[in-house]
């Protein structure tokens, strides 16, 4: 695994485009010095991590060129008024707007005022829980020196939110971000750091949105601390127009018999670069992440997930289905690693992929890093289309073939849209995979 | 603990029973590689000026290209020019001016010490067996017979020069020279292997053999073997390897290319036990193997099956393409690993044709502080219509300081391919353990017999004979891993 | 006039194998038949055919139906006629509840006549008790998990469901015991009558005690080779089936 030091010095001096010593002082000038001080520590990482090429491992399904930093060089600003309540907010406690690079929060159900829960911009919570930023801001799960566009994030997110959960506290309701992006040119550089302090439960939920018109680029990346017995439910809907390029890198750390649960629905976007899962850091503690996907005209969606087992006696389960149409391209790489130590281990991943259009391409890279013994890991992955007897069925009872098939895409997908805990969001999801099959079949 | 496992040579010679060298007068180059070694290696072969030109097109490649380092292995850089590239034992080199010259009586010894005859009077029943010594090949049995079939079965430099048309019409056409480092490596300095021919619609009725055994210190060893099957023939072909106990690393990059037209079908076995290096990881062999067969014709088939038991560092992935339609790929492979062996390998099936099926089976086995990878290619191109493979890769920890990592990619792009993958990783079971243990079986057993159960869907690949000597062989590499 | 379910010289093969190979029978409205023959001898063909199944392909012949040859439809349309086929290996489609799918075929079948959600559900409930299926099983996956009588009491589940006008059933009643044996056959036996034509596959006599065939037809390598009316089928009720084996050898019914 040793990488050719000169090698790494000569791609070290690339930034990305618009993202230069320049663009960074005129940043950070003068600002909070809590925040300047982690954005500068992510700055002198960002300069000294390689940019990805297109032949390094991580990026040979999706070339980083794709990613056209060039053409978007705004920052993204609010356009006034654009951003209307939804039916869904009464399902939240709290409702976090974020519309260009503003944020609007409403606490609907009081909660934040009867201080159950902490919900601000990373502004805010540099000034008033200094000591929360400090220690959870570009923390354990995601520092700055995991890779170029993390350690880029951390140096210029445009948009930052901190939501803390106290001990012991259980939401209702939960927490919903909607963010809603009009602009184009921008680069939307999002910061999410979420605390979910011991015993307590709660549920977050993303959704994201750009209309098709709307040329932007996404540079993301979460942070989420799941403290000892705590339990946190966390959903990104994810369905940005076709103009939008992401690149996202997610990480949840999990303590002690505390549990997270994480559901990734990527639907929209062009192009996509997803990097995302779970570190089990403590003993007893498990992580239950599920995703789908579904690509269709040219859409490109790459998604890497991290099973990471760092202590003895933890679990971990992925289900990540997804089906491919028309030129869509979908990837999956999937990693359990078990590190020196991590003894009576359970961890458990599966892909499973419908390519359901010649031309459509699924890769699958399904892999086991195995550091340790006494452990049980196992992957699956399928790659085929849909079986054509249970077609047969179906019409044999009179349903007509695109119906009947479209039946079945919708059942393969149908465990894991059970597992989302609001009718509304299950609804949504519904909708626009029948769109997308509607289109298709 | 320290005494039991001090340097009683004795013991160690158990543990390895291979290890010994033979003292023969040796034909040496110089170390170092240059054009002009790739010349000397030609002319003492006495080769056409179309095989040199070939070597040299390789070379030229080979140096503007540099090592490959994906693979989760860990070695120190190959100082390439600190190797002697030509190495045979003194009396064979007058063997290929003479037909009837005599066989170095220290080669034929160590032949027999290994437990492969290689006279045509001793010869194995049912076996014709091609042995290899350093980088020449020195015998081959059972000629006649196969002569009388049509079947051709030599050391690649007589094919080269008794079948210059065949081997030109066929050598680098699966494994071209600029195919990846090591391949190329192999198409410059290539010393000796295994040539087979099989013809239209004839069945090869003995198991062909070669053993490779690596004697002179500081010699790479880069054989190069090629296999064709017509249309219609079939012949199964079986590989052994040996190494004496040496503290310095040795080379070995191979490239085999097999061909299968319409309806042939090749079978390909290897048991692999170069010198592993002691249990420090001292010494050992570097084992950078190149294989791939292509099934060029319909109905074409072809079988792998490994059982990679020694050598420090294993880089292989034997592979097949599969154009013809309705061709069969499989692969079957037990990879053990223990000290602080290292071993990245598997497969590659490639569904060009349609209706093609392939088949992978990969059992991993880790022990001691040993580093064993299942690494795979499954690709269904975009017009290859009705394609399916299945694959079950399984790895067994045995101990808690080794590791076991499985990492296939999968690729289709039509929608008809059905693929099919499945892997596990766990620990040599306790409960399965226990059981046979209070049947009055001792652990070292109870570990046997679940480790050969847990290869038995490999072994049953395998020859009788081969059977036996993996089952011994996997005995043997993994006592004393436990405790 | 045509009669109601007519079979003519069907040739079928699959995967370019000869099975059916000039097989005739008719079912006339309100008649129940039974057909009988050794394993190979074309029985699950003849129903997957009635069916359209996409895998087999007819060479010669028609299946009319009313008149109208059904091999040019397909299998929603045959369905959608009133043709129904209880297989006998009823495929799990994980991922898709009974209720939805019960929803989506009656929608397909019945057209602008579907009754609305809520009747629909009261009459698949009342048809639920009928055949002893748990009301639970509404939300599970379609025959995923289920055990081989919960597979056969779902198909008798969705005839009574769709009430179809011909049926073919392809051995229901193997590997049921004989209380499912009973309730399959009740559960067919409501849906027999005056406007209703049945055709029952099967390999053993034993669901002829609860289900009355009117004829008895015979399939050997794909034709068939013995037919009779209503006194075959007395004999037959009389002497059980050892003049067919003597007849045609053991293996006619026991292969």
């Amino acid at each position: 695994m040793s990488m050719n030091d000169t090698a790494l010095a000569e791609k070290a001096s690339e930034t990305i485009a618009g993202f230069t010593e320049e663009a960074f002082s005129a940043l950070t000038q003068p600002g909070n010095p809590l925040l300047r001080g982690k954005r500068e520590e992510a700055f002198a990482e960002y300069l000294r991590l390689p940019a990805p090429h297109a032949f390094d491992e991580e990026w040979r399904k999706t070339d980083p060129a794709l990613f056209r930093f060039d053409t978007w060089s705004a920052l993204p600003s609010a356009a006034a008024g654009s951003v209307q309540p939804t039916d869904w907010d009464s399902a939240f406690d709290v409702v976090v707007q974020v519309d260009g690079a503003s944020v609007s929060i409403e606490d609907r159900t009081g909660i934040l005022s009867a201080g159950r829960a902490y919900v601000a911009s990373l502004f805010d919570a540099a000034e008033e829980h200094p000591d929360w930023v400090q220690q959870y801001l570009q923390g354990a799960a995601l520092p700055a020196s995991t890779d170029k566009f993390t350690a880029l994030n951390g140096a210029f997110w445009n948009v930052g939110i901190f939501i803390h959960i106290p001990e012991g506290t259980k939401l209702e309701k939960g927490i919903f971000l909607r963010y809603r992006q009009r602009e184009t040119g921008a680069v939307l550089i999002p910061r999410l750091v979420i605390v979910a302090e011991s015993g307590s439960e709660a549920t977050v939920v993303e959704h994201l949105e750009s209309d098709d018109e709307v040329s932007m680029g996404v540079v993301s990346a979460r942070e989420l601390y799941v403290d000892q017995a705590a339990r946190l439910k966390f959903l990104t809907l994810q369905e940005w127009g076709r103009g939008t390029y992401q690149i996202g890198n997610d990480m949840a750390v999990v303590q002690r018999d505390a549990q997270v649960d994480w559901i990734t629905l990527n639907l929209g976007s062009q192009i996509s670069k997803l990097k995302f899962g779970s570190d089990v850091a403590g003993p007893g503690s498990s992580a239950e992440l599920d995703g789908i996907f579904c690509t269709d005209t040219d859409q490109h969606i790459d998604q890497t997930t991290l099973q990471i087992h760092s202590a003895p006696h933890t679990y971990s389960r992925l289900l990540y289905k997804g089906a491919v149409m028309d030129q869509g391209h979908s990837v999956y790489r999937g990693i359990i690693q078990a590190k020196p130590g991590a003894i009576k281990v359970d961890a458990y991943q599966t892909n499973n992929n419908l390519v359901l259009s010649n031309g459509a391409i699924a890769d699958t890279i399904p892999g086991l890093l195995i550091d340790a013994d006494d452990l049980k890991c196992s992957h699956g992955a399928t790659i085929g289309n849909l079986d054509e007897n249970q077609v047969f069925y179906l019409r044999a009872r009179g349903i007509p073939e695109h119906e009947a098939r479209k039946l079945l895409i919708l059942g393969f997908y149908d465990e894991i849209l059970d597992r989302i805990p609001y009718a509304s969001i299950r609804d949504r999801v519904h909708e626009l995979l029948v769109e997308k099959l509607d289109r298709v079949l | 603990m320290e005494d039991k496992l001090g340097t009683d040579s004795a013991l160690i010679q158990e543990e390895y029973q291979y290890g010994f060298v033979t003292q023969v007068d040796e034909d040496r180059i110089p170390k170092g590689l240059n054009e002009e070694t790739i010349r000397l290696i030609s002319a003492k072969k006495g080769e056409p000026e179309w095989m040199t030109e070939w070597r040299l097109k390789a070379f030229r490649w080979w140096q503007k290209k540099s090592e490959p380092r994906w693979a989760l292995l860990n070695y120190p850089e190959i100082d390439y020019q600190d190797i002697c590239y030509y190495s045979a034992p003194k009396k064979m080199t007058d063997r290929f001016k003479n037909e009837d010259g005599e066989i170095d009586p220290e080669v034929r010894k160590t032949f027999e010490r290994l437990g492969i005859p290689i006279d045509e009077q001793h010869r194995m029943e049912g076996v014709a067996v091609d042995a290899v010594f350093d980088s020449v090949s020195v015998a081959t049995t059972h000629r006649e017979m196969l002569k009388d079939m049509g079947i051709i079965f030599c050391s690649i430099s007589e094919a080269i020069r008794d079948y210059p048309d065949l081997v030109r019409k066929y050598l680098g056409t699966v494994v071209p020279q600029t195919d990846n480092y090591f391949a190329s490596l192999n198409s410059a300095v290539f010393t000796d292997g295994s040539f087979v021919f099989v013809p239209k619609g004839v069945r090869c009725p003995v198991e062909l053999s070669t053993y490779f055994r690596i004697n002179s210190q500081d010699t790479g060893q880069f054989e190069r073997t090629l296999i064709i099957a017509e249309e219609g023939a079939y012949v199964s072909y079986l590989e052994g390897c040996t190494a004496p106990m040496r503290d310095t690393n040795q080379l070995h990059a191979a490239v085999v290319e097999l061909i299968a037209l319409d309806d042939a079908q090749i079978k390909y076995a290897t048991i692999q036990n170069w010198y592993a290096g002691d249990a420090e990881g001292k010494g050992g062999i570097y084992n950078f193997v190149t294989k791939r067969g292509h099934c060029r014709g319909k109905r074409s088939k072809i079988s792998w099956t490994q059982v990679e038991a020694g050598a420090a560092i294993t880089w292989k992935y034997p592979s097949c393409i599969l154009q013809g339609d309705h061709s069969v790929g499989e692969f079957y492979s037990v990879a053990v690993t223990n000290d602080r062996m290292q071993a990245d390998t598997g497969t590659k099936m490639i569904h060009i044709g349609n209706h093609t099926r392939s088949t992978i089976v990969s059992k991993g086995i880790s022990a001691g502080h040993s580093a064993n990878t299942y690494r795979g290619l499954v690709q269904v191109l975009p017009d290859a219509v009705g394609c399916r493979n299945y694959s079950a890769c399984d790895s067994m920890l045995v101990g808690a300081t080794c590791t076991a990592n499985t990492v296939p990619y999968i690729q289709a792009e039509n929608s008809t391919a059905i693929i099919e993958h499945e892997a596990t990783t766990s620990k040599i079971s306790e409960d399965q353990l226990f059981y046979l243990r209070s049947r009055g079986i001792d652990e070292e057993s109870a570990i046997s017999l679940v480790v050969n159960g847990f290869c038995k869907e490999v072994f049953k690949q395998l020859p009788m004979e081969f059977a036996v000597e993996a089952t011994k062989l996997l005995e043997l590499k993994l006592e004393g891993s436990i405790g | 006039m045509s009669s109601y379910f007519e079979i003519n010289e069907l040739k079928a093969e699959i995967e370019g194998k000869p099975i059916l190979n000039g097989l005739s029978l008719t079912v006339a409205k309100g008649e129940t038949h039974a057909l009988m023959g050794p394993n190979g001898s074309g029985k699950s063909t003849l129903a997957n055919v009635i069916m359209g199944h996409p895998a087999y392909e007819v060479t010669g012949g028609e299946i009319l139906f009313e008149g109208e040859n059904i091999l040019e439809l397909d299998p929603e349309e045959r369905a959608r006629k009133g043709l129904f086929l209880a297989f006998q290996y009823p495929v799990a489609v994980p991922g898709v509840t009974v209720a939805s799918f019960l929803k989506h075929a009656h929608d397909a079948v019945y057209g602008e006549k579907k009754l609305k959600a809520a009747e629909f559900l009261k009459q698949l409930r009342a048809d639920m008790d009928f055949v002893g299926v748990d009301q639970t099983f509404l939300n599970r996956y379609l025959n995923d998990g289920f055990s081989g009588g919960e597979k056969k009491r779902m198909e008798i589940l969705q005839m009574l469901t769709l009430r179809p006008r011909m049926a073919v059933m392809d051995e229901t009643d193997s590997g049921l015991d004989i209380d499912a044996l009973k309730v399959v056959s009740m559960g067919v036996n409501k849906l027999v009558g005056a406007e209703f034509g049945l055709l029952v596959i099967t390999h053993y006599e034993r669901i002829l005690r609860y289900i009355h065939p009117d004829h008895l037809h015979v399939l050997i390598d794909g034709k068939v080779a013995f037919s009779g009316g209503p006194e075959l089928v007395k004999r037959l009720e009389e002497e059980g089936y050892d003049w067919v084996r003597n007849e045609f050898g053991k293996e006619a019914l026991m292969a």
